[in-house]
């Protein structure tokens, strides 16, 4: 073994194992080990020609690149040639290898069904592709991360990394190959507007047969018998005759149910005829306007007694409707979210420091293809402030708190560190760096890229590019609001009524108020509970039995007069179909805190910080 | 103050006559909903019944004997032959047959409550005021008594 740099072809993956792996299958002239954010490894090495296709089939493709520190081994590198030659440069040839794992589109997507979680992924507003696994970052405001040794697939956030901080101090980097730059301008707010379609639904049935049995009762039906449901009256046959027939549709959403019917009460239900007795003119056939013309004719023979027997009929009633809401909702959510940022090249009201997330979709909150119905129960009047709807504003939320913590990495340091330090850097870690030079003398920031290089002229570095948050630092914290439904501790936390309350994303660094104050745009029916209260505006009845008899025993032609009043029933139903709401909400939303991974605004040396 | 028939309320207007003007104006009418017109009932909205089928009046009857219907059909008779003759001359005479008994078959028609309806009355009704109350009633049919009437008749010799 020679080294410290060892390169070693594999079949495939595999552990480093040293007694295996530390070899110099290939005499390297120089190396590059190359990786940023979000992106595979690469490596790029010159060797002596061998001579030969490294393509062949009875080759091995893979690679492990090691060093060698005098006392361990450090893999490096592992990765599959991806080109050969490169560059043919006099005895030189130049390889290719990516440290992209085997697989990867399904490793990667078998990770991703991990991180498909509430409220980070919400596929209530994730339109097109749903199975795409880089949707899934979009709300975590983190970087794909494979690791460039062991090929692992994870995700990184983007301004604190995960796998702990690399400590550059004073004299770890080079005087010279220090750089600090800005990138692109931090956005100083992101304003939010998503809106959601759907169709609120439901189907149902509501029995108004005790409706109509009691308003008869009212007009002194006289089968009062509780549990019969028998109505009276005295133009019966009319009234079970003209009684509504089942599949009748009466608009609004309702429906005429098929166990709906009038009958002829059974025998039980003793029979009555009312009686009644009259003097009437007579009509003379030949000129039924006599009586009016012809006083002596009025006067001395055309008055006649008449009885007749009007039967009160014993209706045995069944009075259902079924309902099929269908009803067109819209919500949207309209908000800004702040970024407590240092005030670099952000002016707030600039249309280019202010980011936009317009977002719509539709259906998706009743698709129960998401495993659960987001909406739960498609007769509920909104989406948005329910539980479940909160999780999806604080998609959105989340979503702007990724776009405003990557603009406000608007810092990036550059700087040459020794080898031994340097090759300790992945882009899961953050880094610190002191140089008196830079305001406030020291930086932190996640890591976003790196270079190690090493050459046969004796020079080995890397280079370290850090991306560094402009923010205030600071906390938010949601307000509990006050209990207006009953007092403090009466009841389990979810029932009390809370005003002036605020909700917290899970990161902890968005706050915003909750929608339960803003009022739902409806018509006030409530297709959870409606039944034959709710779903009634009016019942009516014309002609009962208590009218019908004062008519016929007041006229001086009951028949005639009867049929100017018989029962008639008038029910009107809410509508349940046919209409469109829109509701929106425009919560407020606390400034949203971002690390200060350097103070722009340091004071000079000695001097104290500016209010 | 007279009125004028075209502006009464109800087609009966032609027996205005009958009664004083101020009951003609009908307390009742206000009970009438208006029907929605064609075209016009809101989603969500039905109404039913019509007038159906009406009973015909009849005349009240007039003065009358007969409480009871009863229908008399003859089951049998005794009789004889008895022979009459011209009294001024024997020759001249018929031949009749006279009854000593008649047997008849006798039906009576009842009214009384209809066999397939309850003998418990509606409850309903009690909340009516007297006057209204006593004109409901039971609807019913009529049943047939029957029975025999035997007729013995006491007639004269077997020939006048």
């Amino acid at each position: 073994m020679a080294g410290p740099f060892y390169f070693a072809w594999i079949p495939a993956p595999v552990a480093y194992d040293s007694a295996i792996h530390a070899v110099e299958d290939e005499a390297i002239i120089s190396l590059s080990v190359t990786q940023s954010e979000g992106d595979f490894a690469g490596l790029q090495i010159e060797v002596i020609n061998p001579f030969y296709g490294l393509l062949a089939a009875t080759r091995h493709q893979w690679c492990w690149l090691s060093w060698h520190d005098g006392s361990a081994y450090h893999p490096l590198f592992c990765g599959r040639l991806v080109a050969f030659p490169e560059s043919i440069d006099g005895e030189v040839v130049r390889l290719l290898f990516s440290a992209k794992p085997p697989g990867f589109d399904a490793v990667k997507a078998a990770y991703a069904e991990g991180l498909k979680v509430l409220p980070f992924y919400d596929p209530v507003w994730i339109t097109g592709d749903v199975e795409n696994p880089d949707t899934v970052l979009n709300a975590y405001g983190a970087r794909w991360h494979i690791d460039r040794a062991s090929l692992a697939v994870t995700h990184s956030d983007e301004l604190e990394g995960e796998d702990g901080i690399v400590s550059i101090g004073e004299a770890d980097h080079l005087y010279s190959d220090f750089a600090a730059s800005y990138s692109n301008p931090p956005l100083s707010r992101i304003d939010i507007e998503g809106a959601l379609t759907w169709t609120q639904g439901g189907r149902g049935t509501i029995d108004l047969t005790w409706n109509i049995y009691d308003i008869f009762l009212f007009q002194k039906s006289i089968y009062t018998h509780p549990k019969a449901g028998v109505i009276s009256s005295l133009t019966g046959e009319g009234l079970m005759s003209d009684w509504p027939k089942p599949g009748t549709s009466i608009d609004g959403g309702w429906t005429v149910n098929a166990a709906t019917g009038a009958f002829e009460a059974n025998k039980s239900f003793k029979r009555y005829n009312y009686h009644v007795e009259y003097r009437q003119v007579n009509v003379d056939p030949e000129d039924p306007e006599r009586a009016t013309t012809n006083l002596a004719y009025y006067y001395f023979g055309a008055e006649g007694d008449y009885q007749v027997d009007f039967p009160v009929s014993a209706i045995q009633q069944f009075t259902l409707f079924d309902w099929q809401a269908d009803r067109a909702r819209a919500e949207t959510i309209r908000c800004s979210v702040y970024a407590d940022i240092q005030p670099l090249l952000a002016e707030p009201g600039l249309d280019e420091n202010v980011g936009k997330i317009n977002i719509s979709a539709a259906d998706t909150v009743t698709d129960p293809g998401f495993g659960a119905m987001p909406i739960g129960d498609v007769r509920r009047m909104s989406y948005l402030n329910t539980d479940r709807g909160n999780l999806s504003v604080q998609y959105l939320m989340l979503l702007a708190r990724t776009e405003l913590r990557r603009r406000a990495r608007a810092v990036e340091i550059s700087c040459r560190v020794p080898w031994a330090l340097g090759i300790t850097a992945t882009l899961r870690k953050s880094a610190h760096i002191v140089d008196y030079r830079l305001p406030g003398g020291e930086a932190h920031g996640k890591i976003v890229g790196y270079t190690f290089s090493a050459a046969g002229t004796g020079e080995i570095v890397v280079d370290l590019t850090i991306g560094c948050s402009i923010g205030h630092d600071g906390t938010v914290s949601a307000a509990a609001g006050t209990g207006t439904y009953v007092d403090p501790g009466y009841v389990m936390d979810g029932y009390q009524q809370m005003t002036g309350a605020e909700i917290a994303t899970p990161t902890g660094d968005i706050v915003y108020q909750a929608l339960d104050t803003f009022p739902v745009d409806d018509d006030g029916t409530n297709l959870l509970t409606l039944d034959e209260r709710s779903a009634v505006v009016s019942l009516t009845l014309s002609g009962g039995m208590d009218t019908q008899t004062q008519v016929v025993e007041a006229v001086s032609d009951p028949i005639d007069a009867l049929r100017q009043y018989p029962s008639r029933v008038c029910v009107t139903l809410v509508p349940v179909a046919g209409q469109s709401f829109n509701t929106v909400y425009t919560p407020a939303v606390q400034p949203m805190p971002i690390p200060r991974w350097i103070d722009l605004e340091a004071p000079a040396p000695g001097m104290a910080r500016a209010a | 103050m007279a009125q004028s028939s075209a502006h009464l309320p109800y087609s009966y207007a032609r027996h205005l006559p009958l009664k004083p003007l101020s009951t003609e104006q009908s307390p009742y009418s206000w009970f009438r909903l208006p029907l929605p017109a064609d075209g016009e009932t809101p989603p969500g909205a039905i109404c039913w019944g019509t007038v159906g089928d009406m009973p015909s009046p009849e005349r009240l009857p007039g003065v009358d004997f007969n409480t009871v219907e009863r229908k008399h059909t003859e089951k049998k008779r005794k009789e004889r032959d008895v022979r009459i003759e011209n009294p001024d001359d024997p020759e001249q005479y018929i031949q009749v047959k006279r009854a000593d008994q008649i047997v008849f078959f006798v039906s009576e028609l009842e009214t009384k409550a209809g066999a397939n309806t309850s003998a418990k009355p509606a409850e309903g009704i009690a909340a009516y005021d007297p006057a209204r109350i006593k004109s409901f009633q039971p609807t019913g049919g009529t049943t047939e008594k029957k029975g025999e009437l035997e007729m013995n008749l006491k007639n004269g010799p077997n020939s006048l």
